[in-house]
């Protein structure tokens, strides 16, 4: 619903009052000098053309909110103001003859009389600039509100979007993990009990956030960490993880959740085609205000590669492009038997 | 049945543990090899022809159902896979068994004993085993790359590789720079799975990859040529000079 542009509150109604009052004194100066009527008939007669206007003012609002071209259509919407119009007006006239009559000496009241004109042509007006205005009032609100929505639903969209680029937990993994975790708990049962442990934060840390949130680096590493010994269960020696990373590296942030997918890609096109050790090396370095991480795997390049390449570095670089409203924050090329991914994540 | 000889195809140890664990409970078969990838899959099956494999869908250098594609003996097979609900929806169809990862002692008895009874009644399960083959072709999207066999080694061969292929008979030449291969496919597979903007079935007997074409040339009255980068000149029938007209855009 919307509200009543004039009523809506006092700043507008004192506005909308004055404005009738200055109208009002402009009449009787008009009436008192321009026309043969007497100072009385002048006040009379302006002030009861600016009540009337000012309580048609404030009608004609009702007529626009309940008859607009979108809700009835056009010809209805020039019938209802027509009718409406003529109520009004001729309402005004008859009260405004009445009381003229009744307070107006002869003379004036037949000059009146003869001039109903003059009352009633600028009612029209008044009728349609009303009309007029509100429409445009009704108008600009719709489309502020519009936009309003807009916006709402683009970051909604966003939100969502972004809640969906981050890593959903590939069932491969977990359900590879648990078969590792079900071998050990034949060969040692201790360690079994680790990893299911290990699983669990790592579970927890994927789960537990949305997409925008943004991490320590100690965080994203630690949470690398547990990947890749829950991977090394599966992979055995056909892993090699090291890390180098600067130490004022630590404190930096980014997004929650964006290293895994790099790591998940450099075992599925490293690792798992690959019977000989694949070396993950993992560099993160601070650049003026930059955190840039890099990660390199070796592959064999005798494999022509399967389905699925590069849709987890896709989502990584939407992700980051949502997020800091930056294009080429991923990079990623294929040299000889390197495969190595760089994030460049703005502080 | 007495001596049954089987091979586990898996490349994680933890999961080949489970199987070596399990397989204690069974004196009468025989554990000949552990393979850890697709390509020693296909020679040792080949070698040493197990009544019995158990093969992983994800494997180093070739998958699981390429495999199958290129061994010459075939055994029950009983398939182990963590997560691959369209690889499911085929071993169910095909009545091969699967088990899914992690899977229990008892799961795995049960898939034992359906692979015995397969193997006492002496049925063999090849014909099953290129049915779902055949489904896991028809239904999936399109391939990235082909395998083929060359005397004893195999190929793998990447899609820009291809420079066209051949029909022949029940099978069909597959023409690369570094030579051409025979596989048991038929040109109908290869004209629905090969993506369409690179490859165009030309004519009844071929499918060339446009890149490699270099220029058509008019043969004689309502009949083309396609000359490709290796000099070779192909047929171009009526249909597949219009449907090279709509991919080359001229």
């Amino acid at each position: 619903m919307i509200p009543h542009p004039i009523l809506k509150n006092y700043k507008n109604l004192l506005i909308y009052t004055g404005a009738w009052v200055l109208h009002i004194i402009l009449i009787f100066l008009f009436h008192y000098y321009k026309t043969p009527l007497s100072p009385v008939s002048s006040l009379v007669n302006s002030i009861l053309q600016g009540v009337f206007g000012f309580l048609l003012g404030i009608a004609i609002w009702y007529a626009v909110l309940y008859s607009y071209p979108e809700k009835v259509g056009n010809f209805n919407t020039f019938i209802n103001h027509l009718l409406a119009a003529i109520i009004f007006i001729s309402l005004q006239t008859y009260v405004i003859v009445s009381i003229n009559r009744y307070f107006l000496d002869p003379a004036d009241y037949n000059f009146f009389i003869l001039h109903l004109f003059r009352w009633v042509v600028p009612s029209v007006f008044f009728y349609i600039a009303f009309v007029l205005a509100y429409y445009i009032y009704i108008y600009r609100f719709n489309l502020q509100e519009k936009k309003m929505e807009e916006i709402r639903l683009t970051r909604m969209v966003k939100e969502a979007e972004l809640n969906l680029l981050k890593s959903q937990l590939n069932p491969h993994f977990l359900f590879n993990s648990l078969n590792s975790i079900s071998a050990l708990t034949i060969t040692d049962p201790h360690r079994a009990q680790e990893m299911i442990i290990m699983l669990s934060d790592f579970l927890r840390y994927s789960l537990a956030r949305d997409g925008r949130q943004l991490s320590s680096l100690t965080a994203e590493l630690q949470n690398i960490d547990r990947y890749m010994k829950i991977e090394k269960i599966r992979f055995g020696d056909r892993i090699h993880y090291t890390s180098h990373i600067e130490p004022n590296a630590l404190s930096c942030t980014l997004p929650v959740m964006i290293l895994q997918p790099v790591f998940e890609n450099a075992i599925k096109h490293g690792v798992s085609e690959s019977v000989d050790t694949v070396h993950i090396q993992l560099q993160a370095v601070v650049e003026q205000n930059y955190l840039i991480i890099t990660v390199q795997n070796d592959f064999d390049p005798t494999i022509p590669s399967r389905k699925g390449a590069g849709v987890g570095l896709k989502n990584i670089e939407e992700r980051l492009k949502l997020i800091y409203h930056n294009e080429g924050l991923l990079k990623y090329r294929k040299e000889n038997n390197i495969f190595e991914v760089k994030l460049i994540i703005p502080q | 049945m007495e001596n049954v000889k089987a091979i586990v195809i898996e490349d994680e140890e933890p999961a080949r543990v489970v199987l070596r664990e399990y397989l204690k409970k069974f004196p009468q078969i025989t554990l000949l090899a552990e393979i850890i990838d697709g390509f020693n899959a296909v020679k040792i099956i080949n070698e040493q022809k197990p009544d019995l494999i158990f093969l992983d869908i994800q494997l180093p250098k070739l998958t699981g159902f390429e495999v199958l594609e290129l061994i010459d003996h075939m055994p029950v097979i009983v398939f182990t896979t963590a997560y691959d609900q369209y690889a499911i929806q085929a071993f169910e169809k095909n009545a091969a068994d699967y088990l899914l990862k992690p899977f229990s002692e008892e799961r795995f008895t049960s898939a034992i004993q359906k692979a015995m009874d397969k193997l006492a009644i002496r049925q063999n399960d090849s014909a099953t085993v290129k049915k779902m083959v055949d489904y896991l072709s028809s239904e999936s999207t399109l391939l990235d790359r082909i395998v083929v066999k060359t005397n004893s080694a195999i190929k793998v061969i990447p899609l820009d590789q291809v420079i066209y292929i051949e029909a022949q008979d029940d099978y069909v030449m597959i023409y690369t720079p570094s030579g051409k291969h025979l596989k048991e496919k038929t040109m109908k597979f290869f004209e629905t799975h090969l993506p369409d903007r690179q490859f165009v079935r030309i004519h009844r007997s071929y499918i060339v990859n446009i890149d490699y074409i270099v220029q058509i040339e008019h043969f004689s009255k309502d009949t083309y040529l396609a000359i490709l980068k290796n000099g070779t000149k192909l047929k171009i029938s009526d249909s597949g000079y219009k449907l090279l007209r709509e991919r080359l855009n001229f």
